[in-house]
């Protein structure tokens, strides 16, 4: 008997997939004409959306306000590495993935008071706070409409060899890396005990309740750790860069995101990252094609509507689900 | 026989309404108790109500010579209380093992656990536990089916098995056989026998035959009160009852 | 100097309320929450700069601003909107999401991301002295502009048949059906007064916003503060709300100005925390 969810069959595979796919992915853009940084790009987006589909594909909590975590991590990582006040870029990595994780806890204790629509409302609401947060009061750490210039990208000694953070490839060695990690962490939190009880609560969160389970805890520790994904991409982000934008705390963001993994499939982990493709190669893709050059958000946009009236699973996870029913088959 | 549950003039009132007025039982271990009256009498209030779902207006509920009104239900359950609904409450995307995995996550591992890195097959007495509630209500050949994809009967039966895989020692039963064919009926009247070996039974019902041949005790309610309580002999020839049902319900 | 703050949050926030009124319509009345409600203020906004620049009449472009997004509301409620009224409040909030980023691009492509600038009516333009406050013509206008839609849309639900029908569905859509009433037909004309709400408020904002097509994003939010506070599904909350949030707005900028926008949001955040249906709001709405 197997106990667990489908993903538990798949033994290692799935890691030793995406890993692959990170290997390759820098020459598949090229083959399309599309440079490595714009990969980087997209697993950046890919890594928040992790924590993204933690809460809202794992979990059923839908929040309007998860760039105020990116941000956040964003924007302390950043200061930390501009000012010289954290000499290792990882240590000012750590540092700002635990504050926005802090500030998820904060946020998260508060806005899941509420459920369904008052939690979304909530989130939302906390999001533009954080934004206009940085916007005035916190200026001077943010520096307001114009964000923070000059964070410096890393070169790291790993014995003989040396990863140049400040070479295109070298960047997207590092932050492929840091994706990796964070997407291999993901697998384990969703095959354990504690994954299987987030989605009884997405399913039922009566029902979780009543067979024992203490719902509010487990919705706050998975809020948690979702802010915390948001805050590594958002520090990857000011390091990429090399300049961290105001517009990571932007709703337009949170709602960005949110539309990235449902396009890509909730509920897979790696839904985000198809979905962050999608959307920055379709982006990239139809500017060079200048009649439809300003339509890439409207059939996106489209493309959006009709997956969740009818398509639930969003592309990977359709993808997925055909490839499960053709093991099946055989 | 030690009185496992008692319920003390549990009254709930939703506004002008009350549901529940002044009602008391007790049920002693290892008997079924059966709950009965005409619609509307408060039957599934007062189930909630012993469950920690709702919290009662006035009253209490005693569980194991602990108070446990107003505990809420996750605390309720992890004490020992399993509730099977009368509407079916399941994980309808999760498949069956998967849907019985949960309950039997709280029963092994506790309410609440970060064990974000654990392992599913390292849960001491999971694989176990699931294994046997399949068994028990009987779905095993079903296992891997999502939940959402059963037959109505399957997914009643299942509902059952959310609530016998918290390792209850008092399990409520709110119309199990609801919308059963006879067959399936019967089937869920001999679960339920071969279950009050290990677990005290309470049970709601409307089918009389399914009552009076299970029950130990009956408990009668009307208009949200106790009018009758006692053994299935007592009950039929109670005249409260009788007049309760205007007609009578069988014989 | 208090009393100019106070009437010139009066001011704001009967912009904000008139904004918010669209919104307020559909989830009050339907259950309903359109988060497309700022893609339908742009598409009126735009509709109505249209007409007025074209024909140099403030009523035509009124009139278009309502009727292209009295369209736009039947069209979208008949095809999208109705699939959706029994789905989770999540899925309804995704969907019309998506909606509002439609319309927006629509708008963006039809009339590029330039800003348009809408005129001020040569009857209300010029400016008007209130105690030490000189205070634009249009925005006192607009107050009353705002009054008079308020008592139409109330005389619309409250007054007429097709509000007592919806009203009547919303508490049993069985019963309604089995009098042989169309509630289908009612609900798409509710949401389409909804959506023509927000088209007007977005062409009488716009004389004071500049025209973009992502203003949409911004009224979105800044609706849900005002009937958050106000309280959801009540219109006199989408005036109180308004009111109140004006008010923040206006009286944070003059004691701490950094603060007006984020004052708002800890407001929202505390009516959902504390009173979730809002000031005047009903609980069991959402």
């Amino acid at each position: 008997m197997i106990l667990g969810p489908v993903g538990d069959r798949t033994g290692w595979k799935v890691e030793g997939a995406v890993a692959l796919f990170l290997v390759v992915f820098p020459s598949l853009l090229g083959l399309f004409g599309a440079g490595t940084d714009l990969g980087t790009r997209i697993l950046i987006l890919g890594l928040f959306g992790i924590g993204v589909d933690l809460i809202f594909g794992f979990t059923g909590l839908l929040s309007f306000g998860q760039a105020a975590f990116y941000g956040t991590g964003g924007f302390v990582t950043a200061n930390l590495l501009i000012r010289h006040i954290v000499p290792s870029t990882l240590g000012a990595l750590a540092i700002g993935t635990l504050v926005a994780a802090l500030a998820g806890a904060f946020v998260g204790s508060l806005a899941l008071r509420q459920v369904g629509i008052y939690f979304a409302m909530l989130t939302l609401a906390f999001g533009q706070l954080f934004y206009f947060l940085e916007n005035s009061p916190l200026r001077a750490f943010t520096g307001s409409e114009n964000g923070l210039p000059g964070v410096p990208k890393p070169v790291f000694a790993l014995g003989p060899w040396t990863l140049d953070a400040t070479t295109s490839i070298g960047m997207y060695a590092f932050v492929a890396a840091i994706y990796f990690g964070g997407f291999f962490i993901a697998r384990r939190i969703v095959r354990s005990p504690f994954g299987a009880v987030l989605r009884a609560i997405r399913e039922n969160p009566e029902r979780a309740s009543a067979v024992g389970h203490q719902v509010p805890r487990y919705k706050l520790v998975a809020f948690t750790l979702a802010a915390a994904y948001g805050g590594l991409a958002g520090g990857l982000l000011g390091i990429f860069q090399g300049y961290m934008p105001p517009e990571a705390f932007s709703i337009d963001q949170s709602g960005e995101i949110i539309v990235m993994t449902v396009i890509g499939g909730p509920g897979t982990l790696i839904g985000p990252l198809v979905g962050a493709g999608v959307w920055t190669l379709l982006r990239q893709g139809l500017q060079n094609v200048d009649a439809i050059a300003g339509i890439w958000k409207l059939i996106l946009g489209l493309v959006f509507i009709v997956l969740i009236t009818g398509f639930r699973r969003g592309l990977a996870g359709g993808a997925i689900a055909f490839w499960a029913r053709l093991r099946a088959a055989r | 026989m030690t009185a496992l549950l008692e319920a003390r003039e549990l009254t709930k009132r939703f506004g002008g309404l009350t549901a529940v007025d002044r009602a008391s039982l007790t049920v002693d271990e290892g008997t079924i108790t059966a709950l009965i009256g005409p619609n509307g009498a408060g039957k599934s209030t007062f189930f909630k109500l012993l469950a920690g779902e709702i919290e009662p207006t006035a009253g209490e509920v005693v569980f194991r010579g602990r108070h446990i009104t107003g505990l809420g239900v996750a605390r309720v359950c992890r004490l020992g209380i399993g509730k099977s609904h009368q509407i079916t409450q399941i994980f309808p995307n999760l498949t069956v093992t998967e849907n019985l995995v949960i309950p039997a996550l709280a029963a092994r591992r506790g309410s609440f656990r970060a064990d974000v890195f654990a392992s599913l097959r390292r849960v001491d007495g999971l694989a176990d536990l699931v294994a046997r509630t399949l068994a028990e209500i009987g779905l095993t050949d079903r296992a891997d089916v999502r939940a959402g994809a059963l037959a109505y009967g399957e997914k009643r039966r299942l509902e059952i098995g959310l609530a016998l895989a918290t390792q209850p020692q008092l399990l409520l039963l709110d119309e199990p056989a609801a919308g059963m064919s006879p067959a399936e009926t019967a089937g869920t009247v001999a679960l339920i026998q071969r279950l009050r070996a290990g677990v005290t039974i309470v049970i709601v019902e409307h089918d009389m035959d399914v009552v009076f041949g299970l029950a130990d005790r009956i408990m009668v309610m009307q208009n949200g009160a106790t009018i009758a309580y006692g053994t299935p002999a007592e009950i039929r020839a109670d005249a409260r009852v009788r007049e309760a049902y205007l007609g009578g319900a069988d014989e | 100097m208090i009393e100019a703050q106070l009437l010139n949050g009066v001011a704001l926030g009967s912009i904000l309320a008139l904004v918010a009124l669209g919104l307020t319509i559909i989830f009050g009345l339907l259950g309903f929450v359109n988060f497309a409600h700022g893609g339908l203020f742009a598409v009126g906004a735009y509709a109505g700069w249209l007409a007025y620049t074209r024909y140099d009449s403030y009523l035509l472009g009124i009139l278009a601003a309502l009727g292209v997004t009295f369209a736009v509301g039947i069209v979208i409620e008949r095809l999208l909107i109705r699939l959706y009224y029994r789905r989770p409040k999540e899925d309804q909030i995704l969907v019309t999401f998506g909606l509002g980023i439609v319309l927006v691009e629509i708008v963006r492509a039809l009339f590029t991301g330039q800003n348009k600038l809408v005129p001020t009516p040569p009857w209300a333009s010029g400016a008007v002295q209130l105690a030490d406050l000189v205070y634009p013509q249009y925005r006192l206008d607009v107050v009353g502009i705002v009054a008079v839609t308020l008592v139409v849309v109330w005389a619309i639900i409250f007054k007429t048949r097709l509000g007592l029908i919806v009203r009547a569905g919303i508490d049993d859509a069985l019963i309604v059906e089995m009098l042989g009433i169309d509630i289908g037909r009612a609900f798409m004309l509710v949401f389409a007064l909804g959506a023509c709400v927000a088209g007007l408020a977005g062409f009488v904002d716009a004389p004071i916003l500049a025209l973009t097509p992502d203003v949409g994003t911004a009224v979105l939010v800044q609706s849900l503060v005002v009937i958050v506070i106000g309280g959801v599904g009540s219109f006199g909350g989408a005036i109180v709300g308004g009111i109140v949030a004006g008010e923040i707005i206006s009286l944070t900028s003059v004691f701490a100005p950094d603060w007006a926008q984020v004052a708002l949001y800890i407001a929202m955040a505390l009516v959902l925390l504390v009173r979730p249906q809002g000031l005047l709001g009903v609980v069991g709405r959402a």
